[in-house]
């Protein structure tokens, strides 16, 4: 294709990993995550002495104390430098954010990061200064100020909701910043964005305002964009220091440029590719330092970003592509090494770390292909530092060039899984202008977190808030009470043993869903209201369109619009699968009786014809097998879901979006709940992503996998993740991989959203599991999350396993 | 009413990357007139329907005895079922109750229109350049129905492709060949004795149709299973060679199938032995080398899976 220089794309093929990449990639994964205090240490004291200021201003004054006093840190070989803890790989749990979630997990004498099975490494002296903080911010956080607020109007409701699976606990959240506005800071630098916000304070006064809020705001954003600045000052600090004292001359002169370009960026505009990179880290750093929770959750689109800078660099000579590929490496090195110490639902939602997505090609703002050479680049480095994360996206769409997928997919098999995914640009833009966005910012849409994707005048996601179709199921075959805990969720719809035909159980299941459904978004409202006073992430906000301009911060209305705030609508597999078998057996063929069912699912199966009747149900017609009338359920399920939430408005008046993603939720709901009449057990995992078939149920092979997903229809929502497993034997010659891409763009052409392969053998997986030291790097992906499989739990592993022997 | 014309079929398979151009769905026949010593599908050998059980999936639930009409069926000592092989003759009663699929019936009767109903499921993948493969047993031992079937998906725009062993009775490649897009051929050996020794056939017949169909001007690639000291002599090699040179001058390509030993759970479902007991799989670098010496003699040689 003429598009690409083909000698850069063959330069780019002979790419080594080098020994610098190479040794972070051992210090990677060499002993535990580090737990560290300083953090949360410094948010303290800057708590204490800001008590009774406006909260903005505290945050930011937070912000400026923990950039003050944190450890700066510059490990051996580093050339694009920052680090949120004193560790390579660290976390600094986040009380400040949620006083209440720490001692839970310090009660066990442990503290473990994202996934459960990941123990932090921690020094006593660590462990003492946390044990202050957790006492000091204990009933002092905006969490715990929600709950004091929804509490006394709907009692223990949404707790019990919780509990049962029926939900996620909003109040541990916030709101993510998917996409920091890059273009402007590489523009006119921090300084540029300081100097306008001292122009909106001086106008303040001299205009007339009533809302002295806005000038807290403007003020807190100083500080903040400020704060930033002096990081990196700290840091070009610390690399003069080092420089001084190296023997070494190479890394001498590596450290002294190291000060340079921190002396410069992010205050100042990037003058190359170097310095552009090290922007992105310093900006990542400084708002995750400010709040704690929620880092990034996006990066925009770096490709696009990052190109210029790199093919000036290139082919003015003033960069090899051997350097080139050390700083893109370290910034892909810099977004694995990010871990959160996760309250416990978070952790088994997420299972694993830095939720962090960098979607790459698509088309630019005014629909030509927007990949490049460095789009290539970028794909190549990722296949050759070969971490979980990003989440790398590629953004397809009917023109993206065969180069791109080709490297995506050799990159994919390098990985080993869902590194990177694909998603149907052409989808996501038909989702956006539909809902009002402009076809320019549509276009230009960019990822959050595993799935999720925000148009370029928005920046943000809002909600992890699920609702679960399948506890809706239990609930409808138990007259609105969770089998599990015995306690009410949902209205009386009757006695399931009552139903005469399949259409009133049908019925009852959409009562059951829509009234945990609206009752709960009523709960997140008060949540979402009492974030947007208490939690202020002014930094975030001065990197957000709209919020500068209206003097307020993007949790409470600063944004252009709240076009895309999407809710997460789960387990429609499961639970059509579930239905299905009870129109067969109950109503149609009449083999068993409502009771008969309900007593065997609530037995998990026991007694003398448990085993039996699961059988039975086994064998009912499964989705992901190109079944029209199953298939036709998920349908139907997924349509109502999506009316029922697209008349329920956000705190700032907009429907709210769909976003149908994966992540460990399947896991961690199905610990939480009964046997299903699909078949599966209590407790077992329910189908992952959000259109995967339950497990080892997909018995046609992956053509009939698609045809049941296309049939299914997720496009009200975004994501609609759908893995697949593939054994890497098939990806091995060329022209099979061919094969694949077709394979995916037939998906695409047809509507479908997204897919991720898993590309391994099971006996790799086994091995891995016995062997785990020997098998540290192996990814695989959790419904729609890339994890370290030794990492993940004995069963979650186990589910892996038999994905991949089960099927094809 | 050639979309009525019925075939027996063992399996339809979708989603097959490895037989033919593009993504493919593959209907094996039912029915073969050699008898390979190194077959990895005997299911497909018979031509009538037989019932096979698959032990690891059996849930002892203990139903399958009393569905048998004939008291073919016993339960070990473990409550697994034992077929007794003179008694059963394949009603598949015992497969009507046996929920967790351990009890299957290899080979149904179905029309045409069936078969082709189900290839047309995966349409929307065939678009760049999959299609339909006839595959097996021998489909050329069901000409008619092959046939009919391929009429009816070119009507379609689906695009058709034979996998055959080269053996079939006179005219029935020819009848397959006006509706046939592309050929996968096998040449499994090129001396007639050993062919015999090795097949139950000599390879006159193969031969010979092998010529027909380059003359007809399908595409097609001919291949072999590579069978450790069976055809992997450099006599044979050479024979091959010169035969593929024969029939494709300068464009000769050969696709090497290494011998592999993934069918003998099968041979145990169907109650049979396993032919080659003491033949261990080959390493990956033997057929390397094999195909090294096919490059050598000047045919683009490649390995399979």
């Amino acid at each position: 294709m003429a598009k690409f220089n083909q000698k850069l794309l063959s330069e780019i093929d002979n790419v080594q990993l080098s020994p610098r990449l190479a040794r972070f990639h051992e210090k990677f994964f060499e002993g535990r995550p580090g737990i560290a205090s300083e953090r949360v240490t410094l948010a303290m004291e800057s708590w204490k002495e800001t008590e009774g200021e406006p909260i903005p201003l505290r945050a930011a004054k937070k912000l400026k104390k923990i950039v003050e006093g944190i450890p700066i840190t510059i490990h051996p070989g580093e050339i694009l430098v920052g680090s949120p803890t004193k560790y390579f790989r660290g976390a600094d749990p986040y009380c400040d954010f949620d006083g209440s979630y720490l001692q839970a997990l310090m009660a066990e004498d442990r503290i473990t990061l994202g996934g459960p099975e990941v123990e932090g490494a921690f020094t006593k002296e660590d462990w003492d200064k946390l044990l202050v903080a957790v006492r000091y911010f204990k009933g002092k956080t905006w969490t715990e100020q929600a709950r004091a607020t929804y509490r006394p109007i709907y009692g223990t409701w949404y707790d019990d909701a919780i509990e049962a699976g029926a939900v996620f606990r909003h109040d541990i959240w916030a709101m993510f910043i998917d996409r920091p506005d890059f273009d402007k800071v590489f523009a006119i630098g921090l300084e540029g964005i300081i100097k306008e916000v001292e122009g909106y304070i001086e106008g303040f006064g001299r205009n007339g305002d009533s809302d002295v809020d806005k000038l807290h705001f403007w003020k807190a954003a100083v500080i903040s964009c400020q704060a930033a600045i002096d990081l990196a000052k700290r840091y070009a600090q610390r690399a003069r220091e080092l420089a001084a004292a190296e023997p070494d001359v190479a890394r001498r002169a590596e450290l002294e440029e190291v000060a340079q370009v921190c002396e410069w960026v992010p205050g100042k505009p990037p003058r190359n590719f170097y310095e552009a990179c090290q922007v992105v880290v310093f900006i990542h750093l400084t708002l995750w330092l400010q709040n704690g929770i929620a880092p990034p959750a996006g990066l925009g689109l770096l490709d696009q970003l990052l190109y210029p800078y790199f093919i000036k660099d290139i082919n003015e000579g003033r960069l090899t592509l051997e350097k080139a590929a050390d700083i893109l490496g370290s910034l892909l090195t810099y977004i694995a090494r990010q871990e959160r110490v996760h309250a416990i639902d978070w952790r088994q939602y997420h299972q694993m770390g830095p939720y962090l997505n960098t979607a790459i090609a698509g088309v630019t703002r005014d629909g030509k292909d927007a990949s490049s050479e460095f789009t290539y680049f970028f794909l190549h480095m990722a296949g050759l530092v070969k971490y979980a994360e990003p989440h790398i996206p590629v953004r397809w769409h009917s023109g993206i060039p065969r180069e791109i997928m080709r490297k995506a997919i050799e990159t994919n098999i390098k990985v080993g899984g869902g590194v990177p995914q694909f998603q149907n640009s052409e989808h996501m833009i038909r989702y956006m202008t539909a809902r009002g966005v402009s076809i320019e910012n549509a276009r230009d849409w960019s990822g959050g977190g595993c799935s999720q994707a925000c148009p370029a005048d928005s920046g943000t996601e809002m909600s992890p808030q699920y609702f679960n179709a399948v506890l809706a199921v239990d609930l409808a075959l138990h007259n609105g009470v969770a089998s599990v805990t015995g306690k009410r969720i949902g209205p009386e719809t009757g006695e399931a043993t009552t139903s005469q035909t399949f259409e009133q159980l049908y019925e009852a299941w959409e009562r059951q869903y829509e009234y945990v459904a609206r009752k709960t978004l009523a709960c997140d409202r008060i949540i979402d209201a009492v974030q947007a006073r208490y939690w202020s992430q002014p930094l975030a906000s001065s990197l957000l369109p709209g919020c500068l301009e209206k003097g307020k911060d993007f949790a409470a209305g600063g944004l252009p619009h709240y076009r895309m705030w999407p809710l997460k609508d789960r387990g429609f597999i499961s639970a059509a699968d579930s239905l299905m078998s009870i129109k067969k057996l109950v109503f149609e063929k009449r083999e068993l009786t409502m009771t008969e069912l309900i007593q065997a699912t609530d037995a998990n199966f026991a007694g003398e014809r448990g085993e039996e009747i699961r059988q039975m149900c086994l064998a009912e017609p499964k989705f992901g097998n190109d079944n029209p009338e199953v298939d036709g359920l998920v349908h139907d399920m997924g349509k109502f879901s999506a009316s029922v939430i697209f008349s329920e408005k956000n705190i700032f008046g907009y429907p709210y979006a769909l976003n149908r993603n994966g992540q460990a939720w399947h896991f961690q709901v199905g610990v939480k709940m009964g046997a299903l009449p699909s078949g599966r057990k209590a407790h077992e995992p329910l189908a992952d992503g959000s259109l995967s078939p339950e497990q080892g149920m997909d018995r046609k092979g992956p053509t009939a996998v698609l045809k049941s997903a296309l049939r299914a229809d997720f496009t009200d929502a975004t994501g609609g993740i759908l893995n697949m497993g593939f054994p890497v034997a098939l990806f091995k010659a060329p022209e099979i991989r061919e094969k694949m891409i077709d394979f995916i763009e037939t998906f695409f052409k047809q509507g479908g959203t997204y897919i991720q392969f898993n590309i391994l053998d099971r006996q790799t997986l086994i091995e891995a599991k016995k062997h785990p030291e020997q098998y540290k790097d192996l990814v695989v992906r959790v419904g729609g999350f890339s994890a370290y499989f030794v990492t993940l739990s004995p069963e979650v592993q186990d589910e892996l396993i038999r994905r991949t022997e089960s099927t094809f | 009413m050639p979309e009525m014309v019925k075939g027996i079929v063992t399996h339809i398979q979708r989603f097959s990357v490895h037989d033919g151009p593009g993504i493919r769905t593959l209907v094996f026949m039912k029915g073969c007139y050699l008898r390979c010593q190194w077959c990895d599908n005997p299911e497909t050998i018979n031509h009538s329907a037989e019932v096979g059980l698959v032990k690891a999936h059996c849930n002892k639930c203990g139903k399958c005895p009393g569905a048998c009409p004939e008291q073919a069926i016993t339960l070990d000592a473990e409550g697994i079922p034992v077929i007794d092989s003179q008694r059963c003759n394949n009603c598949a009663k015992c497969v009507a109750v046996c929920l967790p699929e351990a009890l299957i019936l290899y080979g149904r009767e179905m029309t045409v229109e069936e078969v082709f109903q189900e290839v047309k499921q995966d349409e929307i993948f065939y678009e760049k350049s999959g299609g339909v493969t006839a595959s097996g047993g021998e489909p050329l031992r069901q000409a008619t129905f092959v046939k009919a079937l391929f009429e009816r998906c070119r009507e379609a725009g689906i695009h058709t492709a034979l996998e055959t062993c080269g053996f079939a009775p006179a005219g029935a490649l020819e009848q397959v060949l006006p509706v046939l897009q592309y050929c996968l051929f096998d040449l499994k050996h090129m001396n007639p004795d050993v062919h015999r020794a090795y097949t139950g056939q000599p390879n006159d017949v193969i031969l010979d149709n092998a010529r027909k169909v380059v003359e007809s001007g399908v595409t097609v690639l001919f291949r072999s299973p590579l069978i450790p000291g069976i055809n992997d002599s450099q006599e044979n090699i050479k024979a091959t060679a010169s035969f593929l040179k024969e029939l494709q001058g300068d464009k000769a390509c050969f696709e090497l199938m290494p011998y592999h030993r993934l069918g003998k759970a099968k041979y145990e479902a169907l109650r049979r032995p396993y032919p080659l007991e003491e033949l261990k799989s080959p390493e990956p670098d033997y057929a390397e080398s094999i195909r090294q010496a096919y490059q050598d003699l000047g045919i683009h040689c490649t390995i399979s899976k």
